[in-house]
């Protein structure tokens, strides 16, 4: 029977367990905390070894429910089994279904802040995680090791500068992924866009990718499948990804 | 210690108020403008460029160092123009459109203009076109940033909406931001990448030729 092991990003839990449930193959999955991405080569390094981690013929590929997130999996490398991953900038692109509507949610609004039950039952207010690829809040606690480290006059800077992106977005989308009950989670992100002046706005999670990443349904143009032997790196164009040999040059991160 | 050795070390400390203090004394000494500027906050600048590099220090030292700088900037500055000290040139700085996070381009076009730059800072969620009019005001390097992979493409919309205008032969077109490296400056054309704010001061005076 086919076997797949999948490394997944805590804010999809729930898509990748109930996509497990009914996937035909036998799916092992692996879960990594949420916000790991604010340290893309550390969650890099994490997801390598889990890759590593992983013995010939144990599974017949590993699969990640990642996008690129932040180039966190930018330079993973297939050793014996292929890896495959959506061809998606972050999660929202598998909350959403497709990287179109992502595109096209992303233009209407660039100043998005996205919220969904998985990642607000996750995370504590302090953590200063966000969903997505951005995330560059500053948390209460970090203000007080400034005002330590600097003093005061620099750490009011720091958390001027360092908190002023929020002043540029200006939209909070709940992404329902029609798993779970996320009333609580979808009236907490009401709150933190009214706390914050933003339009609230829900959409319909679409979970079709995380499905067909996990039932083996991988077409060229939303998966990447990477062979034995090669890299994941950055492609210029709507691909997003491309597979590379490992050769004796350095990735490119 | 000096006072050009205290502002040094001041600017390293990103000790603004101490900085701009000393920076006053020194003046009121009659130490020129120049050799303020340069052996003091270039070089305490240039050190903490260092230190960031080597993984000593983050980016909020590199913010408030830079802060430190761009307020004895302020005082500096009208002593430096009655010295005659020019631009070495003209920079337009911006976050491509979609992208709305700055602590990147603060910090670049602070420590440029810190290193004698005239910097153009067009803001962030910066069209393409914006880019185009300020190199007709004579911007001789665009630089751009991005911190998502999302308006990562949008890079390539200047590099070619500058060459689309006929006028990419009279400016350098220099990339930055997480998520960018030197392989993907190379496949949308532009002049050169930096992966952190000290690199960056030292690849735009390598692509004006100083």
């Amino acid at each position: 029977m086919t076997h797949y092991i999948a490394l997944t990003c805590s804010a999809l839990a729930r898509s990748v367990y109930a996509a497990a449930a009914v996937a035909e193959p036998v799916v092992s999955v692996r879960l990594f905390d949420q916000g790991l991405h604010n340290a893309p080569r550390s969650l890099r390094g994490r997801l390598q070894a889990a890759v590593d981690a992983v013995t010939p013929g144990e599974c017949d590929a590993i699969l990640l429910a990642y996008g690129i997130c932040g180039t966190a999996t930018i330079g993973l490398t297939a050793h014996h089994t292929p890896l495959v991953i959506p061809r998606a900038h972050d999660c929202i692109t598998l909350y959403l279904g497709s990287r179109r509507r992502y595109q096209d949610e992303f233009d209407a609004y660039p100043g998005t802040y996205w919220y969904s039950q998985d990642y607000l039952e996750r995370n504590p207010s302090s953590s200063g995680v966000a969903l997505g690829a951005a995330s560059i809040q500053v948390s209460e606690s970090i203000y007080q090791q400034y005002v330590e480290k600097y003093g005061q006059d620099n750490a009011d800077y720091l958390m001027e500068v360092m908190g002023e992106w929020g002043s540029h977005y200006n939209r909070a989308v709940f992404i329902d992924t029609g798993l779970g009950d996320g009333a609580i989670y979808e009236q907490r992100a009401r709150e933190q866009a009214e706390k914050r002046g933003w339009r609230y706005e829900k959409r319909a999670g679409d979970r079709g990718i995380t499905d067909r990443l996990l039932s083996g349904r991988w077409s060229e143009e939303e998966f990447l499948i990477i062979p034995p032997g090669h890299r994941i790196v950055q492609a210029v164009g709507d691909q997003l990804v491309q597979a590379q040999a490992v050769t004796d040059e350095p990735p490119e991160t | 210690m000096s006072l050009i050795e205290e502002i040094r070390e001041g600017v390293i400390e990103g000790q603004a108020n101490v900085v701009l203090e000393k920076v006053r004394q020194a003046l009121e000494a009659g130490e020129s403008a120049e050799v303020i500027l340069n052996q003091g906050l270039i070089s305490g600048m240039q050190r903490v460029g260092e230190l960031f590099e080597e993984g000593t220090v983050f980016v909020p030292e590199m913010l408030i160092a830079a802060r430190a700088m761009d307020k004895a900037l302020t005082v500096l500055r009208p002593h430096l123009v009655e010295a005659g000290v020019q631009p070495i040139a003209k920079v337009a700085i911006g976050t491509v459109k979609g992208d709305l996070h700055d602590i990147g381009k603060k910090l670049v076009a602070m420590m440029l203009e810190g290193s004698g730059f005239e910097i153009m800072d067009l803001g962030i969620n910066v069209p393409p076109e914006k880019f185009v009019d300020a190199v007709r005001q004579g911007a001789q390097v665009v630089a751009l940033s991005a911190l998502l992979t999302t308006t990562m493409p949008n890079m390539k919309d200047v590099v070619d909406a500058i060459d689309q205008a006929g006028l990419r032969r009279q400016t350098r077109v220099i990339i930055g931001g997480a998520p960018v490296n030197q392989n993907y400056a190379d496949q949308i054309g532009a002049d050169g990448f930096a992966p952190d704010a000290s690199s960056a001061v030292r690849k735009v005076r390598e692509l004006v030729g100083v």
